[in-house]
């Protein structure tokens, strides 16, 4: 008995494109690897003090003396005890005059962040005289989570206006004028 | 053991062979070097680079289920890449431009299968892919978060499903990345124009197989509905349309000229204004990521461009031309000169009509079918004049190695960059 010499000889080489499928995973798997062995991650999260749920951080906001009463947010939920002064439909929430160091109210930080906070008013350093012109202040800043659908307003006349972009939610706490 | 050594014996096998071996060698260090610098530092500066604001940003915005307000216009594909990113290497820069190297990397073993493919010479695939390694544009482009070289990528990828085709599934395959390439940027979707040429020039499909085209809108429309589910908006058909058209006036109607880098697509032959990508500076020294294109390699291709017409024309009035052609080129060579011609035109229609803004970045898809046309006619070079060749490959290591510095932002002098980068527009 002799191999039959119909079998049709195989293929010599592969389909390109599961070679070229192939090597994109072969690139992709390597880079990974490559940059998993690397220490970027750890070295931005130093260089920036990467904002991340359960961290703390020192911010500088910039505030006038009338944004205790004209900042306001806007949201039905509730986020680790803080909620927004106002319900999605613009308006008041019932549990929300209870205690105010609970209540969040939108801050820009002094390099522009939009973070919401609460507690800020609170601070001792903050219920003496305010200062007249722009000023800021400098606070621990303890996120607890990430607002994705709630309004916001900087005027107590102005219309609430969403958000477009995920915000920390957090307690502002030893919050400091910057003299 | 001996699964080993077949290893190495096939790919030793497979090594580039040209004329001079010494060519062989200079081909597989430049392409090892331009991987190399396309790797090294990917992740730094850990501040935005060029619009990489805008596109880092949209893609948070598609993992927080938000309004994708970072980035106006473009279809989701890239952004969504961005974003799978930073799902699996963290929130961090490397993982911003991990996309943009991997497909950067992918277009250089691209290059080298469609060289390969087109011109059945491995010559020709391996001279692309040294080529296309050693260019600054497309470094440069590797290594920032933008989608021009993710769209490069399947614009390759497409083109070397046209060409490699043997069935429908082929075909339907080719279909599929037109569909992906302009789910990256509206303009990928130029590439079904060359990908039905070379389907029917190469005849290795019936040609009714080119109806399997009709998938291209299909394909865009899904990725589309499933970027904007994720962002909470409407994904139903309809809805997913008018979104679409939304998008699609809201970038007809920038203002054009508005942005001082906006260059017309003459101006990309001589280089008039790339656009340097990222800039950081160290200890009195800077680190720049420049999109000049390796001169050599880039004023070679133009040569090649404007042959190709002018031989067409004496192509078809002298029987001289033909002769001679055919002693250069066999049938299938022909082919390939004409696809290639085909793709650069095809990729380059948008921008001849003027109708919108345009960036030196719109030359980096074309430029890969120039890079392509020239790594197949330097190719045909080596059968005769090998010497020749081996000094071009050597000559365009040297230009890469002088350039690197301004291309992988590796350290260097302020005056050294100003070496570099000559004129005032391209600093």
């Amino acid at each position: 008995m002799t191999s039959s010499v119909d079998t049709p000889p195989p293929p010599d080489r592969l389909n390109v494109l599961v070679f070229s499928l192939l090597s994109f995973c072969l690139i992709g798997f390597g880079l990974w690897l490559v940059s998993a062995g690397k220490s970027y991650r750890e070295a931005y999260v130093n260089k920036t003090q990467g904002w991340r749920v359960g961290s703390s951080h020192s911010v500088e906001i910039t505030l006038v003396k009338e944004d205790k009463p004209n900042l306001a947010c806007a949201s039905d939920r509730t986020l680790a005890g803080l909620n927004c002064e106002y319900a999605t439909d613009g308006t008041p929430r019932a549990s929300a005059s209870a205690d105010r160091s609970q209540i969040l109210q939108p801050y820009n930080t002094i390099d522009n962040t939009l973070l919401f906070g609460a507690g800020l008013w609170t601070s001792a350093d903050l219920q003496g005289e305010l200062p007249a012109a722009r000023f800021s202040v400098t606070c621990n800043y303890n996120i607890r989570g990430l607002a994705k659908t709630a309004s916001i307003r900087f005027s107590s006349t102005a219309a609430f206006s969403p958000l477009q972009q995920a915000v920390t939610v957090g307690t502002l706490t030893d919050c400091v004028i910057v003299r | 053991m001996n699964a080993l050594r077949n290893v190495w014996r096939s790919l030793v096998a497979r090594r580039p062979v040209f004329s001079d071996p010494a060519t062989g060698w200079i081909v597989l260090l430049t392409i090892f070097a331009g991987s190399v610098l396309r790797i090294q530092r990917v992740g730094y500066p850990f501040f935005f680079g060029f619009d990489e604001e805008q596109m880092v940003t949209a893609a948070r915005q598609f993992l927080e289920g938000v309004p994708d307000t970072g980035e106006c216009c473009h279809p989701p594909l890239s952004k969504v890449m961005i974003s799978a990113s930073i799902l699996m290497l963290g929130d961090n820069p490397m993982a911003w431009r991990f996309p943009s190297l991997l497909l950067g990397l992918q277009s250089i073993v691209l290059v080298y299968l469609i060289g390969k493919s087109l011109f059945n010479d491995s010559r020709a695939g391996w001279l692309a892919a040294a080529f296309l390694a050693a260019d600054g544009f497309a470094i440069a482009f590797s290594r920032d978060a933008f989608p021009e070289g993710m769209m490069t990528c399947f614009v390759l990828w497409s083109m070397l499903a046209a060409i490699t085709a043997r069935g429908w599934a082929g075909v339907v395959t080719c279909a599929i990345l037109v569909g992906l390439a302009g789910s990256i940027k509206w303009s990928g979707i130029q590439v079904g124009l060359p990908a039905c040429v070379a389907i029917l020039l190469l005849r290795r499909v019936p040609w009714y197989s080119i109806f399997a085209f009709a998938l291209v809108p299909l394909v865009h429309l899904v990725v589309w509905m499933m970027g904007l589910s994720l962002i909470g908006h409407d994904s139903d058909p309809m809805s997913v349309v008018e979104e679409i058209r939304l998008r699609q006036s809201r970038h007809l109607g920038f203002v054009r000229f508005a942005n001082p880098l906006e260059s017309v697509w003459y101006t990309w032959f001589y280089i008039y204004k790339p656009i340097v990508l990222k800039a950081a500076s160290e200890a009195g020294r800077v680190r720049l990521a420049s999109s000049v294109s390796n001169v050599l390699l880039f004023f070679t291709s133009n040569l090649c461009l404007a042959g190709l017409p002018i031989l067409g024309a004496a192509y078809a009035f002298s029987d001289r031309v033909r002769q001679r052609f055919a002693a250069w080129f066999d049938e299938g060579q022909g082919k390939a000169l004409l696809i290639l011609g085909v793709s650069w035109l095809s990729m380059m229609l948008l921008w001849f009509t003027g109708r919108i803004s345009s960036y030196w970045y719109h030359y980096l898809t074309p430029y890969g079918f120039a890079v392509l046309l020239t790594a197949g006619v330097v190719s045909r070079l080596d059968r005769r004049h090998g010497k020749v060749v081996l000094g071009f490959v050597a000559l365009l290591l040297l230009v890469f190695v002088y350039f690197a510095p301004v291309w992988g932002e590796l350290p260097i002098s302020v005056q050294g960059a100003h070496r570099r980068l000559i004129f005032k527009r391209w600093q």
